[in-house]
């Protein structure tokens, strides 16, 4: 059994992809990965576990957890090592990931250059919305005048279908193409 | 490598004339490459400089890079045509090939933040000095 890591949280706003999205992406993953195959595990910091709390809270305990604040490093590590995938923002976590190789899912705001700060790895989708007054390079996401529309305009069902196609090219050893990395951006 | 002999090998030929004198272009935007990447990577080691400047620098080499790849595939394609004489004209761009991937190589390594950022967070978990948090 293995687990699909979720790491909904960045160290700033403007990177994160909606709680609600999250939460549909959870929903939707439900459906797609099977009980047998193991936990959806979202991490966090302990001071993101109530945000965290209302992302899961809907979903039965057996196979959703909220692991913010009980994992210790060491442990995050070994997850992220072994996950069937693991979805992350623009943060720490997917660059960890994509440097292990597991398939990862990177869901990118367009606050940034994505072809110069992507996660690099054997196998990373990124999933990013190119719009007009992208890359802002703007640090908060209440800065935003536009809502986030980057973020919000990345449909949870797209994210759902990359983390399946990442578990099985995971399974596979199958490496994303190369154009891929930048195919996957609409 | 001499553009002078390959413009004297298909001076019959305006539409090889042209050719020889991109790859000449491109041999030299090459060089130049070479030049920015060499200081991209001296500053990278000895100078302080601002990471973000450092990236876009290197975000921008990548980009000539792929332009001039783009630019070489064109050129290689239109040689293909004049196949017998367009022979050396053919070699000379495999030549320029294999430098522009060599400096890409350089590039990616420097534009590799995935290895930065993972080398670094690893480091200071094993030293039980992690981030509080985790992104």
């Amino acid at each position: 059994m293995s687990t699909i890591v979720i790491a909904p949280f960045s160290n700033s706003a403007i990177r994160d992809w909606p709680s609600a999205h999250f939460a549909t992406l959870i929903d939707l993953l439900l459906d797609r990965w099977p009980e047998r195959s193991g936990l959806i595990r979202v991490i966090g910091t302990p001071g993101q576990r109530p945000r965290v709390d209302s992302i899961v809270r809907t979903y039965p305990a057996d196979r959703v957890t909220n692991d913010c604040g009980r994992m210790p490093w060491p442990e995050v590590v070994t997850e992220l090592r072994t996950a069937a995938c693991v979805v992350g923002n623009n943060s720490g976590i997917a660059h960890l990931a994509a440097f292990f190789d597991t398939p990862t899912v990177c869901i990118f705001g367009g606050s940034h250059q994505r072809l110069e700060w992507r996660p690099i790895g054997f196998n990373v989708t990124l999933l990013s919305r190119t719009i007009g007054c992208s890359p802002c390079h703007l640090d908060h996401g209440a800065s935003c005048a536009y809502g986030l529309a980057c973020l919000w305009e990345i449909e949870p069902g797209e994210v759902a279908d990359a983390v399946m196609a990442a578990i099985v090219r995971g399974r596979t050893k199958q490496m994303v193409p190369r154009e891929a990395h930048e195919g996957t951006i609409a | 490598m001499s553009i002078g002999w390959l413009k004297r090998l298909f001076a019959p030929d305006a539409r090889i004339d042209i050719m020889t004198e991109q790859l000449g272009e491109l041999r030299s935007e090459v060089a130049t490459l070479g030049q920015r990447v060499s200081m991209a990577e001296r500053d990278a080691r000895e100078t302080a400089i601002f990471e973000a400047a450092r990236q876009r620098r290197v975000a921008a080499l990548a980009r000539a890079m792929r332009v001039i790849g783009k630019r070489l595939d064109t050129l290689a394609s239109r040689v293909k045509d004049h196949d017998g004489r367009g022979n050396e004209a053919g070699e000379a761009i495999a030549r320029l090939r294999a430098s522009l991937l060599a400096l890409t190589i350089r590039v990616e390594a420097e534009a590799d933040d995935t290895r930065r950022i993972a080398t670094a967070l690893l480091e200071r978990i094993a030293a039980n000095n992690p981030p509080d948090q985790p992104g």
